[in-house]
């Protein structure tokens, strides 16, 4: 039998079964008291009550709109604070404001039950915070989405990251980077997403991506704690709203599925009957459209096109990308032979496409506990490639100019931030650069370097008849 | 269609095409699930009931059919053909119609439980975490560009052991689900979601089961595939929704005997692969060499000194003798970096090895060390070190070891060139940023 004839043999009465149209049903006490609690709590976590979140919309340049700018529209709940503390930033205390609404929720709901005896269902309001939840969820979603699908929020790797141990990256860069070298996975983990935000979007796969929103945001808020990642809260937030939008239709597919009953949704959905009702939901909808998918997609497609934001926009020397040996070391006119434990001598340098260096030397540094997150303006601060590592490994932005043979290179460690080398450099050949110049301790320097034809096993697969190259 | 049974509780009037497909199913779903194939029981009764290894169990659970030594997808390939074949010919050789409900009520029972079987015994290795152990010392020393993409993969993992067991978690509880009927769409929704990433990590990073948790998917979707057009019907047309009713009954007592014994023996089969796996976790996890390393030798060492034939050679990151730094690991293994060629193992260190050179995780897909496995003797004071990469198995140092004090160590003696080598090395004490972490501040 195909599922038509069952229907119409079966439920040809109750099919047409309007779920708006019948009467509403009457609540128990503490299903009102619970919803009046996680009305609250919800409407604090999602509807932005701060006013620079409405300000923020006429001061944007939209004439020139920028990703940077998106970040804030997404919305956020009400910070009433921070706690500066390690439980505040890694730990629990970082769930304070979820706390804080929460206890507002419990008094808001407690007074809001002592005055309120008349209502017998909040189906109304439920729908709308419903509503609210879903949208929050999709609208701090896209960054995310977006910046996968053009794969720049796990930019490629750079070559000081190829040529760094393992050992020597914190678990987060560990956990950010393991996605920049496989970059087909990354647009596939960013369609996942965008199916998740696809199925929120419409009321019948709302329940679907609420599930979805759980299993996998849910798992990246998990991986966000053991890794330190930093961005649980934020990530956590959709899996708590995925399982308030999921919440009603578990005891009907339960009913369904595993008590092999027969069931029907009764989950009430707002009419939207009247013309202005009807005009205000097409144009959220349309609005939530043109902002959340199609201008979040267009910025983050052209931002990973022309200006990749967590890598520096300056690019580097021509034809300079690439790993180099020290062969010639001089302070102050002495030469350094090389050495494994000299505190002063660079042991590799390396190039990138863009404005960076770095060198490795045998010492010890203090390191700055960022994450290399962010959508910073100035190439300095874009520090995805250098932030998380130690190990003796020192990453300098620099400014060349090309006329006069000079680079300037600037610390990227903002530990370290006032440090400058002011060098001249010469290109004798395709791969040999001759430094020379002060360093950050005003001693003279002479610096030999020769590229490396290098072959990275990490790209060129265990199928290839690799000879790895010392 | 009959395949959802939305009959309502009465029997389904299957059409020719349905039948014909179920035909194919159930004929194309045997070949891969249930194990026809020789070599399965050759395994089975050569594995020692006495000594019960876990990996003996382990294998048996990631049963599929290989015919004439084709690999991957290929297997699949034939059995599709064998099952294409056999729709056709049951249809002339049948004297009487089966029971098509029965049919495709046994096919979801065999798989319900080979899927349960194939998950639960990856959740085990992953709730005591053996699948991704935790990143050796000299793995730690490695550059990340010299790692081929799986081993990256398995130690993101292996980093953060906790986490690895909660994946094993979540695997076996979607392999309890499968055990009843009635759950069963949620144990196959979870499996779709995590081996179906599984599958895709696989891919992107060529973690070498790409066939098998492809494999496991497929029948995942076939499974959960039953309940589709029901969940569509509530959550999305959001109209009345008619249960599937259906109930087995089973009249016949004997069979009534088989199935409960069956059950037993599928219980015992978990609870046996639960023990075994355990105990391998604590007695000596599978990818990890078991014996112990030289007492108060565990370290990152920098050669100060090296002599090859009596001539110093000074620090050096080109001359291809001259060792660069060496690792001592807690297990009897030594890495040395030094300037020479690696034709890399392309293996992913997965299998079961008794002896501990032949254990390979720590070596296999990983340039920039050498890896060597150890005897050594505490009386005599030597150490023999043997290559532990296939491609580069001639390689042998047979050593004599000093340790004048507890941060140095001094080998003397020969290579399998009759060379003879000399090397003091120093032990350095510093602080890896994956043991530090980024709550506090650091210096390094």
């Amino acid at each position: 039998m195909a599922i038509a004839d069952v229907f119409e043999a079966e439920v040809s009465t109750r099919r047409n079964q309007n779920i708006t149209t019948a009467p509403a049903k009457v609540w128990k006490g503490y299903e009102k008291v619970a919803f009046r609690i996680l009305f609250i709590f919800f409407f604090l976590l999602t509807v932005p009550v701060d006013p620079e979140y409405y300000t923020q919309w006429f001061n944007i340049d939209w004439t020139n709109p920028h990703i940077r700018d998106l970040g804030g529209l997404g919305g956020y709940g009400y910070r009433f604070t921070t706690i500066k503390t390690e439980s505040g930033i890694f730990g629990l205390a970082s769930y304070v404001n979820w706390g804080i609404a929460l206890l507002i929720g419990i008094a808001g709901g407690l007074v809001w039950t002592l005055i309120d005896h008349k209502a017998t269902n909040y189906r109304v309001l439920y729908y709308f915070i419903t509503v609210a939840v879903t949208y929050a969820m999709i609208t701090r979603l896209q960054g995310l989405t977006f910046s996968k699908i053009f794969p720049s929020q796990m930019p490629p790797l750079a070559e000081t990251q190829l040529n760094t141990p393992l050992g020597d990256f914190v678990a987060q860069k560990l956990y950010w980077i393991q996605l920049s070298l496989v970059p087909k996975y990354e647009v596939f983990l960013g369609f996942a997403e965008l199916l998740v935000m696809g199925l929120l979007f419409f009321r019948g796969t709302r329940a679907l991506g609420g599930a979805l929103a759980i299993a996998m945001i849910g798992n990246i808020a998990i991986s966000n704690h053991v890794y330190d990642g930093g961005v649980h809260v934020l990530a956590s937030f959709y899996a708590l709203g995925g399982a308030f939008v999921l919440w009603p239709y578990l005891r009907p597919i339960w009913n369904l599925l595993v008590n092999q009953k027969d069931e029907v949704l009764t989950i009430y959905q707002f009419p939207f009957k009247k013309p202005w009702q009807k005009a205000i939901r097409i144009g959220l909808k349309g609005f939530t459209v043109a902002i959340y998918f199609v201008l979040s997609a267009y910025l983050h497609y052209d931002n990973y096109e022309h200006d990749s934001y967590k890598v520096p926009a300056r690019s580097g020397l021509t034809n300079s990308k690439g790993f180099y040996r020290v062969t010639e070391f001089k302070v102050n006119g002495e030469v350094i032979p090389y050495s494994s434990l000299d505190s002063l001598r660079w042991q590799d340098v390396t190039f990138e496409r863009w404005s960076t260096i770095s060198y490795t030397v045998f010492n010890t540094f203090n390191i700055h506990g960022e994450a290399g997150r962010g959508k910073q303006f100035k190439d300095v601060d874009r520090t995805y490639e250098s932030a998380g590592t130690g190990g003796g490994r020192r990453h300098y932005y620099y400014e060349a100019d090309t006329v006069k043979h000079t680079l300037t290179l600037f610390n990227k460690n903002k530990k370290y931030v006032n440090e400058r080398l002011h060098l001249h450099y010469q290109r004798p050949s395709a791969t040999r650069f001759i430094l020379t110049g002060t360093d950050q301790y005003q001693n003279n320097i002479y610096v030999v370097l020769d590229k490396q034809d290098k072959k990275y096993p990490l790209y060129e697969g265990r199928h290839a008849a690799l000879t790895y190259q010392p | 269609m009959s395949f959802f049974n939305i009959s309502n509780g009465r029997s389904s009037e299957w059409k020719r095409y349905e039948k014909a497909a179920l035909r194919f199913f159930f004929i194309y779903f045997i070949i891969q699930a249930v194990p026809l194939d020789w070599k399965f029981y050759r395994h089975l009764f050569s594995t020692d009931l006495l000594h019960l290894n876990f990996y003996g169990l382990f294998s048996l659970s990631k049963y599929a059919p290989q015919f004439f030594g084709i690999t991957g997808f290929g297997n699949w390939l034939v059995a599709a053909a064998i099952a294409a074949m056999g729709t056709v010919v049951w249809q002339f050789v049948q004297k009487r119609e089966p029971d098509y409900d029965a049919l495709h009520y046994w096919l979801r029972v065999i798989l319900r439980y080979r899927l349960a079987i194939g998950i639960i015994a990856y959740g085990l290795i992953k709730l005591f975490p053996l699948q991704m152990p935790y990143p050796s010392l000299s793995n730690l020393h490695t550059n990340y560009g010299d790692f081929f993409a799986w081993k990256i993969y398995f130690h993101t993992i292996g980093i953060t052991q906790g986490y690895e067991t909660f994946l094993g978690f979540v695997e076996i509880l979607a392999g309890v689900l499968l055990f009843f009927r009635q759950t069963t769409t949620f144990g196959t929704g979870i499996i779709l979601g995590f081996t179906g990433n599984v599958l895709a990590a696989n891919f992107a990073y060529d973690a070498g089961e790409q066939v098998y948790s492809a494999y496991l998917v497929v029948i995942a979707l076939f499974l959960f595939a039953y309940d589709v057009p029901r969940l569509y019907n509530l959550l999305v047309q959001q109209q009345y929704t008619i249960a599937n009713k259906f109930v087995p009954v089973f009249r016949d007592n004997n069979l009534k005997k088989v199935r409960i014994a069956l059950r037993a023996a599928f219980v015992l089969f978990v609870v046996l692969l639960g023990f075994s796996t355990y105990a391998n976790y604590t007695s000596g996890p599978y990818k990890l060499p078991r014996t112990p390393g030289l007492k108060g030798s565990y370290g990152y060492y920098n050669v100060k000194q090296f002599k090859l034939n009596g001539e110093t050679i000074p620090y050096s990151v080109t001359d291809p003798n001259r060792w660069q730094n060496v690792v001592f690991e807690k297990w009897a293994t030594i890495s040395i970096k030094i300037a020479k060629p690696i034709k890399p193992d392309s293996d992913t260190g997965g299998g079961y090895y008794l002896n501990d050179i032949d254990r390979n995780f720590e070596s296999a897909g990983v340039g920039g060390r050498r890896y060597f496995a150890y005897t050594h003797d505490t009386v005599a004071k030597t150490i023999v070190l043997k290559n532990k990469n296939k491609n580069h198995a001639e390689e042998t140092f047979n050593l004599t070891y000093t340790q004048p004090n507890d941060s140095t160590i001094i080998l003397k003696g020969f290579n399998e060139k009759k060379d003879s080598v000399y090397a003091e090395l120093n032990r350095i004490t510093r602080k890896y940023m994956l043991f530090e972490g980024r709550r506090k501040p650091v210096k390094l």
